[in-house]
């Protein structure tokens, strides 16, 4: 009874605040089916670390220590899912549209300079703008390496962006294009891809990634190993364990795990909002990026790109791409631009890690 | 809140290497699958 009362004495304001936030983020995932396997696990460490006395606190520090602090492993064994889930075909059979995934990654560096003006230290400020990657692992992965203060913060404007991206975009592709340009068909005009040519465009993609960005090679090896244990066609079991099951647990795991640093003093500070604000503005500029390119290839190409399936260039997989199919159809019922969208949002995944690789060398080199 | 536009300025350089060089990464893997699509479509042939 006497621990009782003084615990409940010890309760602070900021405690509460932050039940409300883990409140919020169960609310998300469960209400609204938003990242709920992400979402629900750090909503609820969120309130479990900030009890009074939280004896919690220590299991979840030691976790972040072991499956994030110390060698990133959680992100990458989550990255060696995502790869089993890709099937990369749509970019295989029409490869140019990396192009698109390159341009959508405009936001990372936008937000890099405009959280430098803000008064972000150089390492802070490039954390922040990998939220721009719309790609969880990455974002871990770069703040973690650049030991960033706001890892957490970081961490959930990132997968709130990403579960909120059927939102984000459409008002903005709208403002960015004409009906007419959003009208615009394409044709899927790729050609079939061999087995052969599956198999060997994970080891490509990591020679090529490990020899320009060093730093990313770690993300993109599990990235691409993910995938071909799915495209090999003999560890079919494996990769499905690897789509399904593995993914599911680290991902539960991962949240559980960030919420260790969801402590009222490290997560209740202005920077927080201001980095969620950032967040935003990350995602809005690689969707504006993305969008500006088909536009601008448009003017030299005789047949026209939809400059819609540009904004699919962010790695938020599947997501972006549906919402780009879903206003294609809005303005023509026939216009079927979700194979190119596809392969747009895939070309997003290793785009993402590229350039989370190149401020990686830039930045903490 | 104070906005620092000398921390602005020296960003920039990383901003300009690092979008380019995303870029040129991405041209250098479009070419390789390019090729590899060929090789691995003439060999299948």
């Amino acid at each position: 009874m006497e621990v009782l009362a003084q615990n409940l004495c010890s309760i602070t304001a900021a405690q509460v605040i932050m039940w409300c936030i883990g409140g919020v983020l169960m609310y998300l995932a469960i209400g609204k089916k938003m990242e709920p396997a992400l979402l629900l696990p750090m909503g609820f460490g969120a309130i479990l670390v900030n009890l009074p006395n939280s004896g919690a606190a220590a299991v979840l520090g030691r976790l972040y220590e072991i499956g994030i602090a110390d060698n990133e492993l959680f992100p990458l064994l989550l990255f060696l899912g995502i790869g089993a889930m890709i099937d990369f075909t749509p970019l295989l059979r029409q490869p140019r549209l990396m192009l698109f995934g390159a341009a959508a990654q405009f936001g990372i560096f936008f937000t890099l300079g405009l959280a430098s003006l803000l008064g972000f230290e150089q390492k802070d400020a490039a954390s922040i703008a990998i939220i721009g990657a719309a790609d969880g692992p990455t974002s871990i992965f770069v703040a973690q390496t650049l030991n960033s203060r706001y890892t957490a913060a970081i961490l959930v404007a990132a997968y709130s962006y990403m579960a909120l991206v059927p939102i984000v975009q459409p008002p903005i592709i709208r403002r960015c294009t004409t009906r007419a340009e959003r009208r615009i068909r394409m044709q899927d005009k790729g050609r079939p891809v061999s087995k052969r040519t599956r198999i060997l465009f994970p080891v490509l993609v990591t020679v090529i990634v490990g020899l320009a960005a060093p730093g990313a090679v770690a993300l993109i090896g599990f990235l691409m190993f993910g995938n071909l244990i799915r495209e090999c066609g003999v560890l079919n079991t494996l990769s499905e364990t690897a789509q399904n099951v593995l993914a599911n647990l680290i991902t539960l795991l991962l949240g559980i795990t960030v919420a260790a640093r969801m402590s009222a003093e490290e997560f209740l500070q202005a920077q927080t909002l201001l980095i969620l604000g950032l967040g935003l503005v990350a995602f809005v500029m690689d969707t504006v990026g993305g969008i500006l390119l088909a536009k601008l290839m448009n003017l030299f190409l005789k047949e026209k790109v939809n400059p819609m399936i540009g904004a699919a260039g962010i790695s938020a997989f599947p997501m972006s791409a549906r919402v780009v199919h879903k206003l294609g159809r809005e303005e023509d019922n026939q216009n079927f631009l979700l194979m190119s969208a596809v392969g747009v949002n895939v070309s997003g995944q290793i785009a993402s890690v590229i350039a989370g690789g190149l401020v990686l060398a830039l930045v903490g080199g | 809140m104070e906005l620092r536009f000398d921390d602005f300025l020296a960003i920039l350089p990383i901003f300009g290497k690092g979008f380019l060089g995303t870029f040129l990464v991405t041209i250098v893997i479009i070419g390789a699958v390019s090729l590899l699509n060929r090789l691995t479509s003439k060999i299948d042939n």
